[in-house]
């Protein structure tokens, strides 16, 4: 069973990560994220923990996969030990953050 | 000959696959119907020739052979059978009504695996049939284990060449360079890494010391490393740091590899030095056993997104003074990836011992580097590099 569920959510799929995103199921997280089919998506952040060097650039290159084709990847409840990972590689900068998935979908 | 209902053993099910070649219609429907309600599929030939044309269509799980046959008879077919790749290793019973002790040996200088006489005692022969069939089956998993522990020692051999061939690209550390005494130490978190250092003849006449951190683990992490200190040794020779950061993320871009690098450049002045840093933890300058500035990341990991551009950072430096450069595996264990203070700190990188040489600095610091995951009762997670840098007044 995947550790990534996905729900539909006004116009937009939000995925939801597990307390540990990393080499082992980063895989699982791409094909959430393509197998979804939207060009909407919320990655629900909230219960999560770490995300691992792999993962964070498999989230990058499906950012710009999605941005190529004029879809929208938005991370929602961003901890602080993961914030301060996207601020130290200047990715704060790149992706869309904001505080929740009411706030996504939203925005 | 016995027709003794033998019954079907719960192993038949896999339905294993016998070939019988016998040149007496009567012999090869007896036993097609013994060996099929024991549970086997059942291939039939008349002689040695036909029987090699089955071969070469199915491999079959065992074979029964009739010795005395017309057009081919039954060692001369067997001998040809244990030339060939694909079936040399079947097991073969051979059935034959004569009991000659020069007929047995032929039959096992032909290459049998056992020899039944006729009137065949139909539980005997299938007893005989599922014993060689276990017995060869067991042989192949011990094969296969054998097999799996010589790949799992060639592996083993490999990635230990590997880390050894890792190690030797690594500067010869500690070293002294005009005005500086520079030190590194990488311990990965397996036997191959993705972390390394470098210390590079720069542009300028300046050397210019560099920390890789290439996202992931292991051999993969590890070779990109190397390509990336390959293409900064390139770069470097004509072009600043900033340009050859840019150069970096697009040759990093171009190659897809899937994986990226976290990098710093350093230029190690005399009155000043010029920083790059390119994801990596904030780069701290330690002065009168202070940090007196972190330097933070301008720009984006190279590798992640193209069209990337850096920006550098110059600043002031006096005899003294210490940069000490960390990958996020020597800040995470102690919490926040970006929290360098905390691990100066636990590192105890803002101890200065008047008088201490740089060797004793060098296994001091390689100490302290090591204990880190005892200390925190972490396994280590990720590769753990330190990169120090010292000017000193000569």
């Amino acid at each position: 069973m995947s550790d990534f569920s996905t729900a539909p959510r006004d116009l937009f799929v939000v995925v939801t990560l597990p307390s540990r995103v990393d080499a082992s199921n980063t895989k699982a997280l791409v094909e959430a994220v393509v197998g979804c089919g939207s060009k909407q998506i919320v990655l629900d952040l909230k219960g999560t923990e770490v995300v691992d060097s792999t993962a964070l650039g498999a989230i990058v290159k499906v950012h710009t996969s999605m941005q190529t084709t004029g879809g929208q990847l938005i991370l929602a409840g961003v901890g602080d030990g993961i914030r301060r990972v996207l601020a130290m590689t200047r990715l704060d900068r790149v992706f869309t953050i904001v505080a929740d998935v009411d706030a996504a979908v939203g925005s | 000959m016995s027709t003794d209902r033998t019954p079907t053993p719960p192993e038949a099910a896999a339905k294993e696959t016998i070939l019988v070649v016998d040149d007496a219609v009567a012999n090869r429907k007896m036993l097609k119907a013994v060996l099929e309600q024991a549970g086997f599929d059942v291939i039939l030939a008349n002689d040695g020739s036909l029987a090699l044309t089955e071969l070469a269509k199915k491999v079959p799980t065992l074979v029964l052979l009739d010795y005395m046959m017309p057009t081919m008879d039954g060692p001369t077919m067997l001998r040809i059978m244990r030339k060939k790749h694909a079936v040399k290793e079947v097991p073969v019973i051979m059935l034959t009504a004569s009991d000659l002790p020069k007929h047995i040996e032929d039959a096992f200088n032909a290459g049998a695996d056992d020899y039944i006489t006729k009137p065949v005692d139909t539980r005997i022969l299938v007893a005989r049939v599922r014993s060689l069939i276990r017995a060869r089956a067991d042989r192949a998993k011990a094969q296969s284990a054998h097999n799996a522990e010589a790949q799992r020692d060639a592996l083993q051999s490999e990635l230990e060449d590997a880390r050894k061939t890792q190690r030797s690209q690594l500067p010869k550390m500690p070293q002294e360079r005009p005005g500086w005494r520079i030190g590194g130490v990488v311990i990965p978190s397996g036997e191959v890494g993705g972390d390394l250092f470098d210390v590079i003849d720069g542009p300028y006449g300046y050397p210019v010391a560099a920390l890789i951190d290439v996202s992931g683990h292991g051999v993969s992490a590890g070779m990109v490393a190397s390509s990336v200190k390959s293409s900064l040794r390139l770069l470097l020779r004509d072009h600043a740091i900033d340009e050859a950061m840019t150069q970096l993320n697009a040759h990093l871009c171009d190659e897809a590899s899937g994986l990226y690098a976290c990098a710093a450049l350093i230029v190690l002045g005399r009155a000043e030095v010029a920083i790059v840093n390119a994801g990596l933890p904030p780069i701290a300058v330690v002065r009168d056993s202070k940090i007196i500035s972190t330097v933070r990341a301008c720009g984006v990991p190279p590798g992640l997104l193209s069209g990337q551009s850096y920006i550098v950072e110059r600043f002031p430096i006096e005899v003294g003074d210490r940069i000490f450069v960390v990958s996020d595996g020597l800040t995470e264990p102690f919490g926040l990836a970006d929290d360098i203070d905390l691990s100066v700190e636990r590192l105890k990188l803002l101890v200065s011992i008047p008088g201490e040489t740089i060797e004793a600095l060098d296994a001091r610091l390689h100490e302290r580097v090591r204990s880190v995951f005892v200390e925190t009762e972490t396994i280590q997670p990720d590769d753990a590099t330190l990169l120090y840098l010292e000017r000193r007044d000569t």
